[in-house]
């Protein structure tokens, strides 16, 4: 990212309003956090959950393979996705003829483009988590992998609704969400596809997926046919591991102990009350597919990015970065915001994504670090990105001259006269 | 000391690190008065490198590695055991990086002189006055590279008590700390996204209810001072730690 788009950003009045009113949100986030913090353990809760993702990604392949056998023996379809291409198309030809599906929050479906393409394909794709629902009605971007809407004013909410449903809405949170828990009712029972993404995987085969909304629950039991895309990282070995991933997801994503609901589906719904036959489809799903996405993770098990495997998306370090802060969704990827964001667009995007959604904004603080449950070295893997992006030219002018001067004068500030008023972009330490 | 005591007692090297000693000149003053105060016997070396810090955020890997012999080299000629820096990223970076690329062959030993200054205080080798201070509420920004990344939170704080100051905490402090914002080359990259930051973190202390916001690393220091300046904020003063301290010091007695 150049200069001058970064400075557009700052001095930008519609995102400065955006900030302060998701201020608000990160603000109660933080006090919540901090008292579920003090109630647990979480540095042995941090431990476990990074020995779980260490484990698991050491043994991806085993458990990748142990997890498809399991999961077809119990009829769950399991459709394997090299790229995000791939995946797309597979989600395609499940839905068949259906013209209306319903979906649940998810970073993969955003990381492959999934909505964009099944709309292109002339499908209605209803967003059904309330913060994703208004970020779609609103024509907003989301802003965060749990409060995706955080930074919506209610009045534009309002107006957004009677302009494009005509339905009378006050301006008040509680009229706001009357209206969407109907509205996306009516879409749920109609709809015969749900879509859902997963928070983790277990080579038991079971498929675990955290809400504290209900939509979720909803969107994976009525329709017919219920499609859960997710990568390849999540999957850990047992439903315990997998316990221990949700708690982190749950005080780190959203600062409750845990969260409202925790689904577990390891088959299709099946009843035997009737002539003692099993029959698949009693109230759930006939069908459950589950599309696992690559997407170039397992090329990065082993370099210097696989750390980027452990991340669970509970967002906690974002609340940390002092850029996140500033320039909020504007610095990262658009599936996953932030440092974190960066390491992941170039792992799944490339080096150009990378150092034009912003690899320079990285102050290398290593408050993320410091938040995440799994402890990953963002600021590290920032700087190897950085490597990468010397050898291959992507460079900043200031940095051009603080390594010219340093090359020439053995210090980066070259010829100075001492003095406190040295213009800042020519401030070229630490 | 003798020529041959130097030559057989390992030195000890102040290094102001290159934002101080070419931009930020009274700050090296400063140390330059504390160390020589607190009774500690040290040389400067005129013609030593960048540590690398900048270079190495920035990526140029294969520069920072040539820095890190060429210092190395200039450190054993002259018979170097001891670094005392007032830089937190000079810190770091010698500490912990130099340790990454020369291995074992990085050993001399890395003190920051928050350490050293408060050890010299508790020792009674640097004498403090510290009553005329009473009432005065002082905030501490944790600089990253010795905070978050070195583990050191108590020791300024310590001083700042010692004083005679009311130690009040910002809402994010010590491993929450909020960065200064221009750390990894972003103060130079783009001065506005940090400039941002900082009166972020400014109006932070104001809110604290402090008088005087301290730090004890140079680039915090001068970012934060310039966001003060950019608030037009009069709630509260930015200084750097050594400048608190050399306010409320008479000599000590010596090592």
């Amino acid at each position: 990212m150049d200069k001058a788009t970064v400075k557009k950003l700052v001095e930008d009045k519609r995102l400065k309003d955006k900030r302060r009113v998701f201020d608000t949100s990160l603000k109660n986030y933080r006090i919540a956090l901090s008292r579920v913090l003090g109630e647990t353990d979480a540095d042995a809760l941090k431990n476990r959950a990074r020995r779980i993702k260490e484990f698991s990604i050491d043994n991806l392949n085993d458990l990748k393979k142990e997890m498809i056998r399991k999961m077809e023996e119990s009829g769950i379809t399991v459709h394997e996705a090299s790229s995000s291409k791939e995946a797309r198309e597979i989600v395609r030809e499940i839905i068949g003829s259906e013209s209306i599906v319903v979906k649940s929050k998810s970073n993969v479906m955003r990381e492959i483009r999934l909505v964009e393409y099944l709309r292109s394909e002339g499908i209605d794709v209803v967003e059904t988590d309330c913060g994703d629902f208004l970020v779609d009605l609103c024509e907003e971007k989301d802003i965060h992998p749990v409060l995706p809407a955080a930074h919506i004013r209610l009045n534009e909410i309002v107006k957004k609704i009677r302009q494009k449903t005509g339905a009378k809405v006050e301006e008040s949170a509680e009229s706001i969400l009357a209206f969407v828990r109907s509205y996306l009712r009516e879409r749920i029972t109609k709809a015969r596809v749900g879509i859902t993404g997963a928070n983790v995987l277990t080579a038991e085969g079971a498929i675990v997926i955290l809400e504290n909304e209900g939509n979720i629950s909803l969107v994976s039991r009525l329709p017919e046919k219920h499609v859960v895309v997710a990568t390849i990282d999540k999957i850990v070995p047992t439903l315990e591991d997998a316990m221990v991933i949700c708690r982190a997801q749950s005080i780190w994503g959203t600062g409750l102990h845990m969260p409202s609901y925790i689904n577990v589906i390891s088959s299709p719904s099946a009843t035997a009350d009737i002539g003692g036959v099993k029959l698949v489809g009693a109230q759930g799903p006939k069908e459950v597919h589950l599309v696992l996405v690559d997407n170039g993770r397992s090329k990065i098990i082993n370099s210097d990015f696989r750390e980027a495997l452990y991340c669970i998306n509970c967002g906690a370090c974002l609340a940390a970065c002092p850029v996140y802060g500033v320039l909020l969704n504007n610095y990262g990827g658009d599936a996953y915001h932030g440092g974190i964001g960066i390491v992941k667009t170039y792992c799944f995007e490339g080096l150009k994504e990378a150092f034009d959604r912003g690899v320079y904004l990285c102050t290398t603080c290593g408050a993320c670090r410091e938040m995440c449950p799994l402890g990953i070295n963002i600021p590290e893997m920032v700087r190897k990105i950085r490597e990468e992006c010397v050898r291959n030219k992507f460079e900043l002018a200031s940095n051009v001259e603080m390594i010219e001067n340093t090359r020439k004068y053995g210090n980066p500030f070259g010829k100075v006269e001492g003095s406190e008023a040295l213009e800042p972009d020519k401030m070229y330490c630490c | 000391m003798g020529v041959f005591e130097r030559f057989l007692k390992p030195n000890t090297l102040y290094y102001p690190g290159c934002l101080t000693s070419t931009v930020l000149k009274e700050l090296e003053k400063n140390y330059d008065a504390l160390l020589k105060l607190s009774g500690i016997n040290y040389i400067k070396i005129q013609n030593i490198y960048c540590c690398g810090s900048p270079v190495r955020n920035a990526g140029y890997t294969n520069d920072f590695e040539k820095l890190a012999r060429k210092n190395l080299e200039i450190l054993k000629k002259y018979n170097v055991g001891r670094i005392i820096t007032s830089c937190p990223a000079c810190y770091h970076t010698l500490r912990s990086a130099y340790r990454e690329v020369l291995r074992n062959e990085w050993n001399i030993h890395v003190l920051h002189t928050v350490n050293v200054l408060w050890d010299a205080i508790e020792n009674g080798r640097l004498g403090v006055r510290e009553t005329k201070n009473d009432g005065i509420k002082v905030c501490y920004h944790d600089p990253c590279h010795l905070g978050r990344w070195e583990r050191i939170f108590t020791e300024p704080r310590k001083i700042i008590k010692t004083l005679g100051y009311e130690l009040v905490e910002m809402e994010r402090t010590m491993l929450d700390a909020l960065c200064c914002g221009g750390g990894g080359g972003v103060k130079a990259n783009y001065p506005e996204l940090a400039g941002e930051i900082a009166k972020e973190r400014v109006l932070e202390a104001v809110s604290c209810g402090a008088d005087i916001l301290v730090t004890s690393c140079p680039l915090c220091y001068a970012s934060l001072k310039h966001a003060s300046e950019l608030l037009e904020n009069k709630k509260v003063r930015v200084v750097e730690i050594s400048q608190l301290l050399l306010k409320s010091l008479h000599g000590g007695r010596k090592e």
